[in-house]
């Protein structure tokens, strides 16, 4: 072993390199993982024609009627039982194999909502809050696996830079308190730790949680090691009622609604989700499993009714302590049990760890400026690095809400708008990677910033306008869920006019004299080309008393 | 895979135990390559903590097979 200060010293560039290759994905999949903290809110503000469930039970009998009518006989029918905070019942169904023929893939015309009263609503084409949600492990345009490897890769090299991180800034505790601001690289360094200190536990928790909701993928060796067939052990772990066969015998279908009852009432907690296997046949099986919004365990108990007679035939087993374990960090990283205040602590922790990535990636800009040999020309790989910082810490979230401005703004008859909306957000990211490439970086930070606040702004006022569920609308009707989405819209808006008015003033201070650090003059040039005169006036104050 | 297989209790557990601690293990050995004095002492280190993981892996395979 090495000595301590080498060991803190191999650690740093560890930090730093390990930060800086896969920061930029990083930073994409934590910001939209914290907006995927909001999936059923803004499921529900995607689709702004629906009205709001107020009896999900009249939405599961709607349901069964729907799915007696359309597919009857069906494999399996899925139902996710809504809840007052969602859109509607999602439902999916799987048509009975036929010989030679492969199932259709995906949603198709093998799913549909059924909206608040019981019949199958017509809303807009569009993917919602789920979008977010997906794209944070799945990506897009690229196939899932490779992306769940992606991001699982990074996952862990980013579990790497938080512990190294730890090493490297070492006195983060100590320092907490310590914000130099308006210093150049020490204020970008007290804010990456700020950052990561306030959010540490949350930080580490959501790496490795994120790490273990992929691990049968990511880290099969045990399972090699002790399964011939990874399937026996998923049997174990996720336990499921033996499968109902067909007979060809017709039974009717119990209600579901009083299955519904009855599950809720064996479980102590609302169901959400229902499976009903071979409806319509003599020995169909109905599934209802507790709500993953009900316990903290992602394990979420489930029960198995006979679907002719309607009494119960199997319960699933508890888990032990380490399936259980494994439940509860996916349960913590999902958050799906979060209460509104846990949940805007997920939020703004969330929003915390994308700021820890974005200075971190800014500070290693900040750092290698003073060192450039040739300010006015910086070598490739330090443009590349700036440019890219721009185009994914100022354009991503620009192309969030552009997606968001997509979904209101694409006519509704329009043939896949549910994909055309998450093309555009595409295209707006790509037109902004674009344009952090050939505008002056810091006219590009503003630009870039000033859009992200005037189209979050713009939203609401929008909503006002063009839909009767405006702000003022939702706050009479007491529509919490929508006003909150619209509200926090606006508030994010104003943080992003105030950090681009922050950059846009920004004058880089070393301009004015300052012996002790005659580096940071040069990086002040690079900065900002076009600076205007010191003011001398100023100068005395403003000089550090280091 | 050596902690799945040595672990004591259900052989379902214990494989869950290996892969949730797997994670750290590998982030441990990432901070040790780095920490160590040269790339050949990392990579012989991890190689050998590797083997010796295999080891017991393979014995253990052999003396009472997988499900």
């Amino acid at each position: 072993m090495t000595n301590p200060r080498g060991f803190r010293r191999s650690q740093a560039i560890l930090h730093t390199w390990s930060g800086l290759v896969v920061g930029w994905v990083l930073f994409v999949i934590f910001a939209a993982g914290t907006v995927a903290y909001w999936r059923e809110p803004l499921n529900r503000w995607a689709r702004p024609e629906l009205a709001r469930v107020e009896d999900p039970v009249r939405v599961v009998r709607g349901a069964q009627a729907f799915l007696l009518k359309t597919a009857p006989d069906a494999k399996t029918w899925f139902i996710t039982v809504p809840t007052t905070r969602s859109a509607g019942a999602d439902l999916f169904w799987q048509p009975q194999p036929t010989e030679g023929a492969s199932p259709p893939r995906g949603g198709g015309d093998t799913s549909a909502l059924i909206g608040a009263n019981g019949l199958p609503a017509t809303a807009r084409d569009t993917r919602g809050g789920e979008f977010f949600y997906r794209f944070h492990f799945d990506l897009r345009y690229m196939p899932v696996l490779w992306a769940r490897w992606l991001v699982g890769v990074c996952a862990m090299t980013m579990l790497v830079a938080i512990l190294s991180g730890i090493v490297t800034h070492k006195k983060i505790f100590k320092d907490f308190f310590t914000l130099r601001r308006a210093k150049g690289q020490r204020s970008w360094l007290d804010g990456h730790n700020a950052a990561a200190v306030i959010g540490l536990p949350f930080h580490l928790m959501i790496t490795y949680t994120g790490l273990v909701t992929l691990m049968a993928m990511l880290m099969p060796w045990a399972t090699v090691a002790n399964y011939t067939d990874p399937a026996t052990l998923f049997a174990v772990t996720f336990p499921q009622a033996p499968d109902a066969i067909r007979t060809g015998r017709p039974a009717p279908l119990v209600d579901l609604a009083a299955i519904l009852e009855d599950g809720e009432h064996r479980l102590g907690a609302p169901v959400g989700f229902i499976t009903v296997s071979q409806p319509g046949d003599a020995p169909a099986r109905v599934t209802v499993t507790q709500g993953n919004a009900t316990m903290l365990s992602a394990r979420v108990p489930s029960l198995a009714y006979d679907g002719a007679r309607g009494t119960l035939l199997w319960s699933s087993p508890p888990p032990g302590p380490a399936a259980e374990t494994a439940g509860v960090m996916i349960g913590l990283h999902a958050g799906r049990s979060a209460e509104p205040v846990i949940r805007w602590v997920y939020f703004l922790c969330g929003i915390g760890g994308s700021l820890m990535v974005a200075s971190g990636l800014v500070l290693w800009i900040v750092k290698r400026r003073e060192k450039l040999a040739d300010p006015d020309h910086p070598h490739f790989g330090f443009r590349l690095v700036e440019r890219l910082n721009i185009g994914f810490i100022a354009g991503f979230p620009a192309a969030m809400v552009g997606f968001l401005w997509a979904n209101r703004l694409l006519p509704t008859a329009l043939a896949a708008r549910g994909a055309a909306e998450i093309d555009a957000m595409f295209v707006v990211w790509a037109m902004l990677l674009v344009h952090a490439f050939v505008r002056r970086p810091k006219r590009a930070w503003v630009e870039q910033l000033g859009l992200t606040a005037a189209m979050l702004l713009g939203l609401p006022v929008f909503d006002m306008i063009a839909t009767d569920k405006g702000v003022i609308a939702t706050i009479a009707a007491g529509d919490w869920t929508l006003a909150g989405v619209d509200l926090t819209l606006a508030a994010l808006g104003l943080c992003y006019a105030w950090t681009a008015r922050r950059v846009h003033r920004y004058q880089p201070r070393a301009k004015r004299p300052r012996k002790a650090t005659p580096t940071v003059a040069r990086f002040a040039a690079q900065a900002d080309p076009a600076p205007t005169p010191p003011s001398p006036t100023s100068a005395p104050s403003m000089v550090p008393a280091e | 895979m050596a902690l799945a297989r040595i672990l004591p209790g259900d052989r379902a557990e214990a494989t869950v135990i290996g892969t949730l601690a797997a994670f750290a293990i590998c982030a441990g050995a990432a901070m040790w390559a780095f920490a160590a004095r040269s790339g050949w002492r990392a990579l012989w280190t991890l190689v050998l903590a590797g083997g010796i993981a295999a080891t017991i892996t393979a014995l253990s395979i052999q003396a009472t097979g997988r499900l």
